[in-house]
């Protein structure tokens, strides 16, 4: 099977027992992720599921998306967190059940396990993912991680994919907290299979360099936010980074504790992975500088609090957000429909069944011909 | 021909990886490549590793490059650079060069 692993991990939190499901070729071939993973969310009585769509880990420009699907809703799952799930061995992983104790999901190797750690509920959010990487001796396992909030089932709690926010719109850090888990974290150490991989290569290379004749060399996220190029930002400046697979990167590294200029490893924690728009819009909106507002993301990534919403609030500097986080009152507010966020990209529903970026593929323009020139070669096939 | 690493331009995309692997073994993965992404996310800080046939370990820091012996892995849980194949430029045409959105790796002769 091309390109999938023909399988979905389950992880029943109730009893701490896993299982597999075989998933068939003609569904994962035809189906959208969504979709599938709403029917494997209803047929394990509302479980939580991490999926990954048919291009996901593929070298089709920007195919780095997985989601997750609780009942509250689908987020995007970005960065390198959907093809890491992918290689771990699985297409889905269903997280059903709430345990009695908290705890993370370890999926790796094609094994999907619950590992028990009682101690894990006093840890931000930070330190969740900086105790299972050392516990799991990998530095780049993909740590999903609910925080304090997401414990306390917060309705503007939001759970971070390694140490950032920005792609939780549905309060899935709540959904975390209900079922006592604490993360979901994940490492690929597989393969995926392509049917002609120098033709996936070559209609790929194609399609991006047509896609760079357009858009030409990204600036970060000021190629996707105007605001991002002001001086107060661009000062603060480390580096630009990419997603899995990403020509046109939409996330800037701020630095704020050390000299952003600064190459050599220094500090642990010297700032903050930019790419939350909304989140932006409300930190500038209330006329919060670069600098704080990079230091108050920092606080409620380790919360696990969305910042749109505790700044949404009324908090209004940095000192009001850490007084926010501290007493834990922050109303949600509607990301869905924010102004630059994932969800108000025009292909956002297309993109995520797929496995690609919602944001890249706005900017290159969704053109299905393409993509399915690009993933013939690998899958041997049309697309569905 | 050789590879050249200039990390400073590198945006950490990973698709250097999966194209050595592609190029090996048909197959998209980071854990057969010869060449390796050093990711320390929280702080921001990443570069290559590279392990060729000549040199040794090519270590592409983004404060300066330099080769060294050992190293080269994500952690114990990852599979470690001395253990997999040495770069064979695949034979004449490096993937991972062709691939690399950013100009970071080249083939130079």
């Amino acid at each position: 099977m091309f390109l999938c692993n023909g399988r979905a991990g389950i992880v029943d939190l109730s009893t701490g027992e896993s299982s597999e499901q075989e998933l068939p070729e003609d569904v994962l071939m035809n189906a959208s992720a969504t979709g599938v993973a709403e029917s494997l969310r209803k047929e394990h009585g509302g479980a939580l599921v991490f999926g990954t769509g048919l291009l996901t880990g593929s070298l089709v420009p920007a195919a780095c998306a997985g989601l997750i699907s609780s009942g509250r809703g689908t987020m995007p799952l970005l960065g390198f967190a959907g093809v890491e799930l992918k290689l771990a061995g699985f297409d889905f992983v269903v997280i059903k059940g709430e345990s009695s104790i908290p705890g993370y999901v370890w999926v790796r190797d094609g094994i999907a396990e619950f590992v028990p750690a009682p101690d894990m509920p006093s840890m931000d959010s930070w330190a969740r993912t900086d105790r299972i990487r050392a516990d799991q001796g990998d530095r780049r396992i993909q740590v999903v991680s609910s925080g304090p909030w997401g414990d306390a089932q917060r309705p503007s709690s939001s759970v971070s994919v390694n140490h950032w926010l920005g792609e939780d719109d549905v309060s899935t850090g709540a959904e975390f907290g209900r079922r006592k888990l604490l993360a979901v974290a994940f490492r690929g150490m597989g393969e995926l299979e392509v049917s002609d991989a120098e033709g996936h290569l070559s209609a790929s290379l194609a399609l991006r360099a047509d896609h760079a004749s357009r858009l030409g060399t990204s600036a970060g996220l000021a190629s996707y936010w105007d605001k991002a190029a002001d001086s107060g930002f661009s000062s603060l400046l480390h580096r630009v980074v990419s997603c899995f697979g990403c020509p046109y990167p939409c996330r800037s590294f701020l630095k704020v504790n050390e000299d952003p200029r600064q190459m050599a490893l220094s500090a642990k924690e010297p700032g903050y992975m930019h790419f939350d728009v909304p989140s932006l819009e409300a930190a500038t909106s209330s006329g919060m500088s670069f600098r704080d507002a990079t230091s108050a993301f920092m606080e409620c990534a380790r919360s696990g609090a969305d910042p749109s919403s505790v700044i949404g609030s009324g908090a209004r500097d940095l000192a009001g957000v850490t007084t926010a986080l501290s007493s834990g009152s922050a109303a949600p507010v509607g990301r869905s429909s924010a102004q630059g966020s994932f969800r108000s990209c025009a292909t956002f529903d297309k993109c995520i069944a797929l496995g690609l970026c919602p944001r890249y593929w706005a900017k290159a323009g969704l053109d299905m011909g393409s993509i399915s020139g690009c993933i013939e070669p690998a899958l041997g096939r049309g697309l569905g | 021909m050789r590879l050249s690493l200039d990390p400073l331009k590198c945006v950490a995309c990973g698709l250097c990886e999966v194209a050595c692997s592609l190029n090996r073994d048909s197959v998209l993965t980071p854990m057969s490549s010869s060449i390796i992404l050093h990711v320390e996310d929280k702080a921001d800080y990443f570069g290559l590793v590279l392990k060729t046939q000549d040199e040794g370990l090519v270590v592409a820091r983004p404060e300066g490059q330099g080769a060294e012996q050992g190293g080269g892995s994500s952690g114990p849980g990852a599979k470690p650079i001395m253990l997999r194949e040495p770069c064979d430029l695949c034979g004449g045409e490096p993937k991972c060069a062709r691939i690399c959105p950013t100009g970071c790796i080249t083939a130079v002769d």
